[in-house]
């Protein structure tokens, strides 16, 4: 099967099909991508831009790299910030979006936020966290990137990623409330 | 399970799939930037690896000859391989060689809304043809003067099967063929360019003042591309007559998509070699170009990189199945099958999964069904002798 570094060749070969192909492989993951991280109305008005700019920045992509996934998750997180720069002021979203800023914030997951429901617990454990912690993690849980995929996403070194996860996820067990949490759902409802 | 917080998160992750009006709304923003940066074949060769200075190549006549060979089998027309020049079996089945004839009386069993369109494909065509044009790349040409390949071909009314080992010159294109009659009854094809049992006879003993002339021209010519990355196909002038089946007329094609694209309609519609096109008044480009395509598929003497070029040609264009299967020697296979506009013709392919190569065709007509099973290609320095005899 064709690589997806092989059909990026193509496509700046001038072969445009190619990189619909791409789009066919991937668009259910980056859609994912996004609705997790800006909901799904944001999603649907996003999609189509994170197209237009994977296509126009496609002579960057490192041919080397054969799966062209974790490149698309970080051209759409630049998509999404972006877009989050653009909120109008007063949305709290709008000072939110630089992950690379580290700062402690709550980036929006109105996805999340409104299946959260008697979550508050992990929400607040998530809100927490150091924006490229939550990201790595989140790329990790949800995305099923490897650690060294999710650091290629983010453009940071892979041990940096690892220490990332690493932190994320002791943070989130010494989070308050959290062992109660974990308690109750392996005691009430064991099965999935 | 274990509730961890992992999983915990992960749970939250959950999201209704992708709405197909909204990746439809996506993919149109992609195709109004691509088509906004010029991007069809506005640059082709931008970002292409250097060309091999050999490579690709092909005529005409020989673009139809695997149709000619499947139709030269039990029928007494005998000429028509020499001629070539059949792009499509109508409703006839392969009687029928004169273009003017096959304009003159478009199939009347079939007008053009007769055929139903091809039910959706098990798999999604285009995936599966990048997948091929992969493959395809994956092979090495081999640099040997002759090719071999042998089939076996089989056709509804006439009994057991017929053996053909073909070996080409890619340097003239100029073919030995040996044959064996039908094995169960031993009735012998009335073709004049085959001998059953007998010595080549299309390939003459010594080569003709044109084919030497030419094997000259193109000895200088590779010399030439040999020692430039990128210096385009060959040219006419350099090559000399561009021979039936010789590689030099194979790589004179374009690999880049767009333009092969657009050459195979080319081939498939105007006159070449002085043969005019077998045009079909209910054809659309797209049944002209898969038909164009597959008629340069099977051949061996096609290069890797040509090989690629077409499946990526039919990854764009529509009208076909493609499933997965076996080939009529049970080989597994992707099956593609495609219904012509306007005519009851189906044409069957088995493509290899691992390499791109055509296993095996068929064409099916009502009442008809013609099958050519190819066996794995050999390549030699020399023309090998009669396997048939004895």
């Amino acid at each position: 099967m064709a690589s997806d570094s092989e059909l990026i060749k193509w496509s700046l070969a001038g072969d445009t099909a190619a990189f619909v192909e791409v789009v066919d492989r991937h668009e259910a993951a980056v859609w994912a991508y996004l609705v997790r991280r800006a909901g799904r109305q944001a999603a649907e008005d996003l999609l189509g831009e994170v197209w237009t700019a994977a296509f126009a920045a496609r002579r960057t992509y490192d041919l080397s790299f054969p799966v062209a996934r974790p490149w698309l998750f970080g051209v759409a997180l630049n998509t999404l910030r972006r877009h989050w720069r653009s909120q109008p002021v007063g949305d709290p979203r709008a000072d939110l979006a630089d992950l690379a800023g580290r700062s402690v914030m709550s980036d929006p997951w109105p996805s999340a936020d409104e299946r959260i429901h008697g979550e508050a617990v992990l929400r607040r454990a998530l809100d927490q966290l150091p924006a490229d912690e939550r990201e790595v993690l989140f790329l990790v849980v949800w995305e099923e990137l490897t650690v060294a995929d999710a650091a290629r996403s983010l453009g940071i070194p892979a041990g940096t990623a690892r220490r990332y996860l690493h932190q994320a996820r002791v943070a989130l067990r010494d989070t308050p409330g959290m062992v109660a949490l974990l308690d109750q759902y392996n005691t009430v409802s064991e099965s999935k | 399970m274990i509730m961890d917080e992992v999983e915990l998160i992960r749970r939250l992750g959950d999201v209704e799939s992708l709405p197909a009006g909204v990746s439809e709304r996506a993919r149109s923003e992609l195709r109004v930037a691509m088509a906004a940066s010029g991007a069809p074949g506005s640059d082709p060769e931008k970002g292409r690896p250097p060309r091999r200075s050999r490579g690709r190549r092909r005529p005409a006549s020989a673009v139809r000859r695997r149709r000619v060979l499947a139709g030269a089998i039990g029928i007494a027309a005998g000429a028509a391989v020499v001629g070539g020049g059949v792009a499509a079996l109508g409703p006839g089945g392969a009687a029928g060689h004169d273009p003017a004839a096959r304009v003159a009386s478009p199939p009347a069993a079939a007008p053009s809304t007769a055929v139903p369109a091809p039910t959706p494909p098990p798999l999604a065509a285009p995936t599966v043809m990048y997948e091929l044009a992969s493959a395809s790349l994956s092979q090495t040409p081999a640099q040997d003067r002759y090719v071999v390949y042998s089939e076996t071909d089989t056709q509804t009314d006439y009994p057991g099967e017929l053996k053909r080992t073909h070996v080409v010159d890619v340097r003239t294109g100029a073919s030995t063929n040996y044959q064996q009659a039908y094995s169960s009854s031993g009735v012998k094809v009335p073709n004049s360019n085959y001998a059953p049992g007998g010595p080549p006879t299309t390939l003459p003993p010594h080569p003709t003042a044109e084919q030497q002339a030419y094997e000259q021209a193109w000895a200088r010519a590779g010399a030439a591309t040999g020692q430039s990355t990128d210096s385009g196909p060959p040219t006419e002038a350099r090559t000399g007559p561009q021979l039936q089946d010789s590689r030099a007329w194979f790589d004179a094609l374009p690999t880049d998509p767009a333009a092969l694209r657009v050459k195979l309609l080319d081939l498939a519609t105007k006159p070449h070699d002085g043969i005019s096109p077998a045009l079909m008044p209910s054809f659309t480009s797209d049944d002209y170009i898969y038909q164009e395509a597959n008629t340069l598929l099977w051949n061996p003497v096609v290069s890797p990189e040509l090989r690629s070029a077409l499946y990526k040609v039919l990854a764009g264009t529509s009208g076909y199945t493609v499933t997965r299967g076996t080939d009529p020697a049970g080989r597994p296979a992707i099956v593609m099958t495609r219904h012509y506009t306007g005519i009851t013709e189906v044409d069957v392919t088995y493509e290899d999964p691992g390499t791109g190569a055509v296993l095996a065709q068929v064409w099916k007509n009502p009442g008809e069904v013609i099958t050519g099973v190819y066996q794995p290609v050999t390549y030699t320095n020399s023309i090998p002798s009669n396997p048939y005899t004895g």
